[in-house]
């Protein structure tokens, strides 16, 4: 689920901050550029895991504030395609089931990647798998299940210059809401689904 | 900003959260130098809040990991040939039965014929990584939906009342 990514920055300390040790400013910097952000084709960031290196303090002309050069390493969420990972389903609609863990919710099982024999209620607004000896199992809501990743979709939400935007205008405006960072999964395998059908105790 | 590897390693989620939880006991010791940026907060409670959460085998108790873990369990599962990505899923959901198992190793069957290999397998991962207690994990999550639904519920009736 989490991986490492060494990356280059440079980080700039304030003078309000000259009273913090300065591998802590360093931290406290890092961590306030990237935690709980989503890089395009990295992941999400979740912290600091090591400093490598760091230059000098410069200061430039004009400004009280301190340069540093540093190389560093971030814990980031990027589960690889086909990790099985657990989550909570938040909600459903006819195009699948919205699955969310607490720190990230923009997981979608598509309907094609449930069961065979899954079927959506839209009177109850849940997914329920027709088993073939009549018995019915329901998706339900905030129940925990467990899934497979399959697909990620990256939405680059960067501002386009002025000459896309000319570009852009004639043909599909863009869509603006959409999340940097979707995963697809499925739940069409033995196994996976709301754990409560396939953890019991066979003693 | 400039990315010198997009992926240098790969972490187990004990290894996160034993980083997030010594980084937690020492900015409590630093209580003098400030708060920690708020964003970092809201990350790490949330991915705290998921890792206790069962059935996560982080949550369990006994806690089933300690720094010999990785190493132990890597050495007694050696002779079944697992990739590496299979080996991180089995530390991080800790299958016991051969229904869990099979949902991270691909082919099983094909790999690991009969259910008497399967067994074992499970058998070795149970001595490393400890038993989950399946009654109360099944409890607590019914307890944690029937919680998070009221949660909704609630929420939903706050809202309703404002639009009236």
């Amino acid at each position: 689920m989490f991986i490492l990514t060494s990356i280059a920055d440079l980080v700039q300390i304030h003078p309000e901050d000259f009273n913090k040790e300065a591998s802590q400013a360093i931290e406290d910097n890092i961590n306030a550029k990237y935690a709980n952000k989503v890089i395009q084709k990295i992941g999400l960031c979740i912290c600091l895991y090591d400093l490598l290196s760091a230059s000098e303090g410069l200061i430039g002309h004009g400004t009280g504030l301190v340069n540093v050069n540093v190389e560093f390493r971030l814990i980031v969420f990027r589960p690889f395609k086909h990790e099985v990972m657990l989550g909570r389903i938040s909600s459903a609609t006819e195009h699948g089931i919205r699955v969310r863990t607490q720190f990230f919710d923009q997981i979608f099982i598509p309907s094609s990647n449930l069961p065979e024999g899954s079927e959506f209620l839209p009177t109850e607004q849940v997914f329920v798998w027709n088993l073939a000896d009549g018995q019915r199992l329901y998706y339900d809501n905030q129940e925990t299940v467990r899934f497979r990743i399959e697909e990620e979709i990256w939405t680059d939400q960067s501002p386009m210059g002025p000459k896309e935007r000319e570009d852009a205008a004639g043909t599909v405006m863009r869509a603006s809401a959409g999340s940097p960072y979707v995963v697809k999964g499925s739940m069409a395998d033995a196994g996976l689904g709301p754990c409560l059908w396939w953890d019991g105790d066979e003693e | 900003m400039k990315i010198l590897e997009a992926q240098s390693a790969t972490l187990t989620n004990y290894e996160v959260y034993t980083h997030l939880t010594e980084q937690r006991a020492r900015y409590a010791k630093k209580e003098m130098q400030g708060r920690r940026p708020g964003n970092l907060e809201t990350v790490v409670k949330e991915l705290l809040d998921y890792f206790h959460e069962a059935p996560s085998p982080l949550g369990s108790k006994p806690f089933p990991y300690n720094e010999h873990t990785i190493r132990t369990l890597f050495e007694r599962l050696r002779p079944y040939d697992f990739t590496k990505a299979e080996f991180l899923m089995i530390l991080n959901l800790r299958p016991t039965k051969p229904e869990n198992l099979n949902t991270i190793v691909e082919e099983m069957e094909g790999r690991f014929p009969g259910e008497e290999l399967q067994l074992e397998i499970c058998e070795i991962i149970t001595e490393v990584l400890g038993k989950p207690d399946g009654e109360a994990e099944r409890h607590a999550m019914s307890e944690n939906a029937i919680e998070a639904r009221k949660e909704v519920e609630r929420q939903g009736g706050e809202n309703t009342e404002m639009e009236e």
